[in-house]
């Protein structure tokens, strides 16, 4: 009786253990960047700033 | 879209090292750290070439690749950048760059790591553009400001070209085509001999 008692019990927390790792849990997935979200890196951001740098380079790179 | 780029021209390379100190300065780089660097092949013997080394800015970068923590992301123009916040100092895109980039303030008499620093293309770090956090984690934002890394800007004989892919290589291609061929600094004779 004792032993059936300790696997219900041992049914039983395992069962509380796995229902723990339910949805809190942040699954993240492998490979995509976790940090902070920079503003200067979304494509609109780089094409407002695609014309002035294009003519910088235009104008600094080549040969006078 | 526009895809940042870095060409170094050995013909035009002085070994100078303004680019080193320009960026040291502009972005108050720590002792001990270069985020770019001059490389000298055959040094003091005839047909001695220098290069201007620092992130090649990858379009499929192996330091992400390999990143166990995911600091690092892609501007759209391709700027290869990171986030010093999430970086655990691990070394292991300092073994996955080809070209040394990753560098390492040492933070202790012990030689502990601190987090990886490297090139930006003066294009700063996630925190607000101009921001004191962004200027002591990163350094200055140039791009924000459209304008092109400072090394390139000041290199004095125009061999460290930097900006949109397309233009660098327009750049370069009439520089060769006024030389009459391409440099023989690397590529098969250099490597096999002349008879290669």
């Amino acid at each position: 009786m004792p032993k059936k008692l300790a696997l219900a019990f041992l049914a039983a927390g395992s069962l509380s253990l796995l229902v723990a790792c339910g949805s809190d849990v942040t699954i993240y997935e492998a490979g995509v960047y976790k940090g902070k979200h920079d503003e200067t890196a979304t494509e609109e951001a780089a094409q407002r700033r695609s014309g002035e740098l294009r003519d910088r380079a235009q104008s600094g790179m080549t040969d006078r | 879209m526009a895809r940042m780029k870095f060409l170094c021209d050995a013909e035009r390379c002085i070994e100078c090292q303004a680019c080193v100190t320009a960026c040291k300065n502009e972005h108050e780089v720590p002792w001990g750290v270069n985020r770019r660097r001059v490389i000298v092949m055959n040094d003091g013997r005839p047909g001695e070439k220098s290069v201007s080394v620092a992130c090649m800015h990858c379009t499929d970068a192996p330091c992400a690749a390999v990143c166990p923590v995911d600091c690092f992301y892609t501007t759209a123009d391709g700027i290869v950048l990171h986030d010093k916040d999430l970086c655990i100092g691990c070394g292991y895109c300092f073994y996955a760059c080809p070209f040394g980039a990753p560098q390492y303030p040492q933070q202790t008499a012990f030689g502990v790591r601190g987090k990886m620093d490297k090139c930006t293309f003066c294009a700063g770090g996630p925190e607000t553009a101009h921001s004191q956090a962004e200027l002591t984690k990163y350094g200055t934002n140039r791009v924000a400001e459209g304008k092109l890394p400072l090394c390139a800007e000041m290199c004095a004989t125009k061999a460290l070209l930097a900006g949109d892919g397309d233009i660098v290589a327009d750049i370069f291609r009439k520089r060769v085509m006024r030389r009459g061929g391409r440099p023989q600094t690397w590529g098969w004779q250099a490597a096999y001999g002349q008879d290669a």
